[in-house]
C-alpha cells in the first residue's frame, strides 16, 4: 500500500522526539545518579536512605502521599458510589460540581491559605473570637504536613472519584443479582463482588494520586515547607550540574513513580477481559437512594464542596483584600492588585509567555497525539505499541522528574543554544508541557479514530482519495472535536504547570504565570496579593478551557483522568 | 454488449487467496466478470464473498493469486486508483459532509472543475431520486434515502465497475424489494459491470446475470440463476440455492438421455447436473425441489415414491407439505388452491418428473 512509506517516516519521526525528549532525560537520570568524578557509585542512593536530613524529607513524602491517598479514598469513594450506583435529586449536578476542584492547582490554592492559616490568619481569628483558642496559631507552622495533605486532596479527589465512578459503572449488574440470588446480603455483596470488580479502577485511582500527591512540588513549596523530596530536588537544582544527589532523589520518585504504575497495570489488564463486560447484559436502572442514605451524602458533599471551594475563595479574596490581618474577613476591598497582576512587566510578560508557551505546547501535542494515534488505531504498524506506551509513560513521570532531566541533560551538552534553559528555556518549556500533557491528548484522540468506523476511510480511498487526501478529508473533520478538546485541557494545564515552569525558568524574562505567582509571593509589598490576583486570572482561564472542553467531550471528559 | 461473453472481462480474479490468521478466507478463487454484466457472490456469512470484495477494491491484499481490472494487473494499484467504487454494507456516508459533499467527493478528489461537479451531483442525485435534498446532512436521511446516496456517490464517477456489499441487509423487508428494483433499473440503465455481494440466495436468483456461489473460502459453482437452480453441480448448492429434497441413490446405468438409479423406492430416472457422467455402481444424491413433488396423478411414468402426510402448511401462493417416506423426512411445496388441504396421517403415491429429478456427484 502507498502509505506505508509514509507511516513509517511519521512512525520514526514520533520514535525520534519520545526518544530524545523522553527516554534520554530519563536514562541520563538514571546514569547521573550512580555515577560521581571516580565513577560507578551507589554511595547517593545509600545516602538518601542514610542521611537523617534526606531521610527526613523521604519520610515526609511518603507520608504526604500515604495520607492524601487514603484521604482521596475516603472521600471519593461514598461518593462514587452514590453517583453511580444510585438516583437521587441533584445527581448531575453533584457530578459536575465534584470535578471543579481540578480547576484550581494546589499551588495557587495555597497562595490564599497560606494567608488563612496563618498566625495573624482569618482561621486563628476566627478560633479566637468563638473562645475556641487562647492566641493566635500558626496553623502552618504547628502543623505542616496536615495543611498539604489537605490541599492535596481537596484537589485530587476528584481524580480518584472520578476513576471510581468509571469502575463502578462497568460492572454487570447481572454479577451482583447473581450474587443475591446465591444469597449474599447487600453490604455482603458490596465486600464480595462490586468491590473486587471495580478493583482495577479503585487501584488505578490510588496510584495516580499517590504518585501525584508524592511528586507535588507547588504546595508544599508555598507553605514554606522544605523538607520533602520534591523541594529538596527543586533546592538542589541549582547544583544540578555537579552534584549528583539530586539525580539520586529523582531516581527514587522515577522508581515509586514506575512502581505503581507498573502493578497497576498488572491489576488492570489481568482482569478487565473477564471483570467489565463489553455490553451490559442487563438494562441498568439505578434504585433511589434511600432517604438516611440522602440524610448522610447531603451534608457530606455540602461540606465537601464547601472545603474544595475554600483555596479558590481565599485565593479571591486575598487578590482583592486590602489589610487582612487578626480579621475574619479583609478590612477592605480593591481592585488594585488585579490592576496590577496585569500591569507590571513581569506578570505580563509571564501572561504573554504562558499564552505561547501553553499554545505551543497544545499544538505540539495535537499533531504529536493524532500521528501516534493514527499509527496506532488505523495502519497497527509494527512499532506503534512501542510508542503508545512511551507517550503515555508521562502519566507516571513527574513534571519534576522530566525537568530535572532536561536540565541535566541539555544545559550542559547544549550551552548556548535554544536547548540551553538558561539561555533561553522556552523551547524546553514548550516541549516539556507538551510531553507531560501527551497521554490526556493521545486518549482524546484514541477515542476519536475508535469512535470513528474505518469504513469511512475506505469509502474515501474507494473513492479515489490518496492516503494524505483520505485523513485531511474525512479523518481530520471527524475527530477535530475529540483533538479540540484534548489541545484545550492540554493548553489549560499547561497554563498552570509548576514544577517545570519553576526548574526550568531561571531569567525573568522567561517567567510562566506560576514562576511569576512564586516569585511575587517571595517578594514585598503586597506580593501575595499580586501573585493571588494573577491567580485568579489563571483560574478563570483554566475554568473556561476546562468547560469549553467538556462541553465538547461530553461523557468523555472523565476518560480524560481515568488511570487503565 | 451485455451478453457478450467474448469480449475481455471487466474483471478477472485469478487463484486469488488470502489468510486471517489461521482461516483460509479465501482458497484458489477464479471467475471473470463480464462488461456490464451484473455478477453476484453468493454465500453464508463467512464464506469469503466480502473479503473478495475487498480485496478487488484494493482493501485488503491478496496473499497469492493475480486480479486484472479491465486487463490490468491490479497488484500494486492502491485502492484510490482502482475506480471500482463501492457501496459499503453500512453505507459509510460521511457524517461531517452534506448529501451533495458526498456525492461530490470522489469528483473532488479528481480535481473536477467546481461547475463539472455541481452538474454532475445534480444528475446523479435525481438518478436516484433524490433531488432537493442536497444539503440535508446523512443523519437527517433515512435508511432508504442513505442507501440512495451511497449509490449516487459511486454511479456519479461513472465507473466501469461498482462493487456492492449486502447494498439491501439494513433495510427493512417493504424497502428492500423497492431497492432491488431500484438497482436492477440503474443497472440497465448504464455499462457498469457490477460485483453484488449477498448471502441473500432469492436477491441472487432474482437480479443476477450469473452468481458466482462460494462457501468456506471456495468458489463451488458459477453460473446463471436458473441452471445453478435447476441443475446445481454439488449438494451444497442444492440445499443454498433453495429447499432441497436430497434422496441417496445409486446409478444402475444409462436409460436414453436420462440416467437410471436405484433409489429405496424402485427404479428412478434422472437428469445429470455436471458433465461427466458417474460410472455404474456410484454413489449419488438425487435432488427434487419441493415444488417439483406432487401427488402422483395418472399421467405417463414419473419417478413414484410412498409417503405419508405428517404436517401441512398454508404459506399464502404455496402449500407446504411434510412427508415421510419410510423414515425419509421430505417436502413438498404445492400451489395454493381453494380445494381441501391433503389431510395429515393421509398415505398415498408422489411423484416427481424424470427431468426435475437431478443427479449430484460432488458434496
Amino acid at each position: 500500500m502507498s502509505g506505508r512509506r509514509g507511516s513509517c517516516a511519521l512512525l520514526a519521526a514520533v520514535l525520534a522526539f519520545l526518544a530524545a525528549f523522553l527516554v534520554w532525560p530519563m536514562l541520563d537520570v538514571v546514569r547521573r545518579a550512580v555515577t560521581d568524578r571516580e565513577g560507578f557509585t551507589l554511595l547517593y542512593l545509600r545516602n538518601l536512605l542514610t542521611e537523617p536530613l534526606q531521610l527526613e524529607a523521604l519520610g515526609n513524602s511518603l507520608i504526604i502521599a500515604l495520607c492524601t491517598t487514603a484521604a482521596a479514598l475516603a472521600v471519593a469513594l461514598p461518593l462514587a458510589w452514590a453517583v453511580a450506583r444510585r438516583s437521587f435529586p441533584g445527581r448531575t449536578l453533584l457530578s459536575g460540581l465534584l470535578l471543579a476542584p481540578l480547576i484550581l492547582p494546589p499551588f495557587v490554592g495555597a497562595v490564599g491559605m497560606k494567608i488563612v492559616l496563618a498566625r495573624s490568619g482569618a482561621l486563628s481569628t476566627l478560633l479566637m473570637r468563638a473562645g475556641l483558642a487562647r492566641g493566635p496559631v500558626d496553623w502552618l507552622g504547628a502543623y505542616p504536613l496536615l495543611g498539604v495533605v489537605l490541599m492535596e486532596t481537596l484537589h485530587l479527589f476528584p481524580i480518584m472519584y472520578l476513576n471510581l465512578v468509571a469502575a463502578f459503572a462497568n460492572i454487570d449488574p447481572s454479577l451482583e443479582e447473581a450474587a443475591v440470588n446465591l444469597g449474599a446480603a447487600r453490604g455482603r455483596v458490596f465486600r464480595r463482588v462490586t468491590l473486587p470488580l471495580a478493583g482495577p479502577g479503585l487501584f488505578g485511582g490510588t496510584v495516580l494520586v499517590f504518585v501525584w500527591s508524592f511528586t507535588e512540588l507547588g504546595t508544599p513549596l508555598v507553605f514554606g515547607f522544605r523538607r520533602v523530596l520534591p523541594v529538596m530536588i527543586y533546592d538542589g537544582v541549582s547544583e544540578a550540574g555537579t552534584n549528583p544527589a539530586g539525580y539520586a532523589q529523582v531516581l527514587f520518585v522515577i522508581a515509586v513513580a514506575a512502581l505503581g504504575f507498573l502493578i497497576s497495570k498488572r491489576i488492570t489488564g489481568r482482569r478487565r477481559d473477564v471483570a467489565t463486560l463489553g455490553r451490559l447484559s442487563v438494562a441498568r436502572r439505578e434504585p433511589r437512594l434511600s432517604a438516611a442514605g440522602l440524610a448522610l451524602l447531603a451534608p457530606f458533599a455540602t461540606l465537601l464542596l464547601a472545603l474544595a471551594v475554600l483555596p479558590h475563595a481565599s485565593v479571591a479574596l486575598v487578590a482583592v483584600g486590602r489589610r487582612w490581618f487578626l480579621t475574619a474577613l479583609p478590612e477592605g476591598f480593591t481592585l488594585e492588585f488585579f490592576a496590577r497582576a496585569v500591569g507590571s512587566d513581569l506578570t505580563r510578560t509571564a501572561l504573554l509567555n504562558s499564552l505561547g508557551l501553553a499554545l505551543g505546547a497544545a499544538a505540539l501535542d495535537a499533531a504529536l497525539g493524532f500521528g501516534i494515534a493514527w499509527l496506532c488505531v488505523r495502519r497497527r504498524i509494527a512499532g506503534a505499541d512501542l510508542i503508545d506506551t512511551l507517550a503515555m509513560a508521562p502519566l507516571a513521570i513527574p513534571g519534576l522528574v522530566i525537568a530535572f532531566g532536561y536540565l541535566g541533560c541539555f544545559a550542559g551538552r547544549f550551552p548556548g543554544t535554544l536547548l540551553d534553559p538558561r539561555f533561553n528555556p522556552l523551547l524546553l518549556l514548550t516541549i516539556s508541557y507538551a510531553v507531560r500533557r501527551l497521554p490526556y491528548m493521545l486518549r482524546a484522540a484514541h477515542a476519536g479514530l475508535e469512535q470513528t468506523s474505518r469504513a469511512y476511510e475506505e469509502a474515501a480511498a474507494n473513492l479515489g482519495a490518496s492516503p494524505w487526501r483520505v485523513v485531511r478529508r474525512v479523518t481530520f473533520p471527524l475527530i477535530a472535536a475529540n483533538l479540540l478538546a484534548g489541545g484545550i485541557l492540554c493548553f489549560a494545564f499547561a497554563m498552570l504547570e509548576v514544577s517545570d515552569s519553576l526548574i526550568l525558568a531561571q531569567t525573568e524574562a522567561f517567567y510562566p504565570i506560576t514562576k511569576a505567582i512564586y516569585v511575587l509571593m517571595e517578594g514585598l509589598e503586597n506580593g501575595v496579593n499580586v501573585a493571588a490576583a494573577l491567580g485568579v486570572w489563571a483560574m478563570a482561564l483554566l475554568a473556561a478551557a476546562m468547560l469549553w472542553a467538556a462541553a465538547l467531550l461530553g461523557k468523555r471528559m472523565g476518560q480524560m483522568f481515568r488511570a487503565g | 454488449m451485455k451478453d457478450d461473453a467474448r469480449a475481455a472481462p471487466a474483471i478477472r480474479v485469478e487463484s486469488v487467496s488470502k489468510r486471517f490468521g489461521d482461516v483460509a478466507a479465501l482458497d484458489g478463487v477464479s471467475f471473470d466478470v463480464r462488461p456490464g454484466e451484473l455478477f453476484f457472490l453468493l454465500g453464508p456469512s463467512g464464506c469469503g464473498k466480502t473479503t473478495m470484495l475487498r480485496i478487488l477494491a484494493g482493501l485488503e491484499t491478496p496473499d497469492a493469486g493475480r486480479i486484472l481490472l479491465n486487463g490490468r494487473d491490479v497488484r500494486d494499484m492502491p485502492a484510490h486508483r482502482r475506480g471500482a467504487p463501492m457501496v459499503f454494507q453500512n453505507y459509510a456516508l460521511w457524517p461531517h459532509l452534506s448529501v451533495a459533499g458526498n456525492v461530490a467527493f470522489g469528483l473532488v478528489e479528481r480535481r473536477a472543475p467546481r461547475k463539472e461537479i455541481a452538474a454532475r451531483v445534480r444528475e446523479a442525485l435525481a438518478r436516484v431520486g433524490l433531488s432537493g435534498l442536497d444539503r440535508r446532512l446523512p443523519g437527517q436521511l433515512s435508511g432508504g434515502q442513505q442507501q440512495r446516496v451511497v449509490l449516487a456517490r459511486a454511479l456519479v464517477l461513472d465507473p466501469a465497475v461498482m462493487l456492492l456489499d449486502e447494498p439491501l441487509s439494513n433495510l427493512d423487508a417493504r424497502l428492500r424489494a423497492g431497492m432491488r428494483e431500484e438497482i436492477e433499473r440503474l443497472h440497465r440503465e448504464t455499462d457498469i459491470s457490477f460485483v453484488y455481494v449477498t448471502h441473500d440466495q432469492s436477491e441472487a436468483l432474482s437480479l443476477a446475470d450469473r452468481v458466482a456461489v462460494m462457501n468456506a473460502g471456495r468458489l463451488r459453482a458459477l453460473g446463471a440463476p436458473a441452471d445453478l437452480y435447476h441443475r446445481p453441480p454439488n449438494v451444497f448448492c442444492a440445499d443454498f440455492l433453495g429447499e432441497a429434497n436430497l434422496i441417496a441413490a445409486r446409478v444402475t446405468g444409462t436409460s436414453g438421455r436420462f440416467t437410471a438409479v436405484q433409489t429405496p423406492w424402485g427404479a428412478w430416472r434422472a437428469v445429470l447436473a455436471g458433465a461427466s457422467a458417474p460410472s455404474a455402481g456410484a454413489s449419488v444424491r438425487c435432488l427434487v425441489r419441493p415444488e417439483n413433488l406432487r401427488p402422483a396423478g395418472p399421467g405417463p411414468a414419473a419417478n413414484r415414491l410412498r409417503a405419508a402426510v405428517r404436517s401441512v402448511r398454508l404459506n399464502g401462493p404455496t402449500i407446504a407439505v411434510r412427508l415421510d417416506a419410510d423414515g425419509t423426512a421430505l417436502r413438498a411445496a404445492l400451489l395454493s388452491r381453494p380445494a381441501p388441504l391433503p389431510a395429515p396421517g393421509a398415505e398415498g403415491e408422489w411423484e416427481a418428473a424424470p427431468d426435475d429429478t437431478v443427479v449430484i456427484t460432488e458434496e
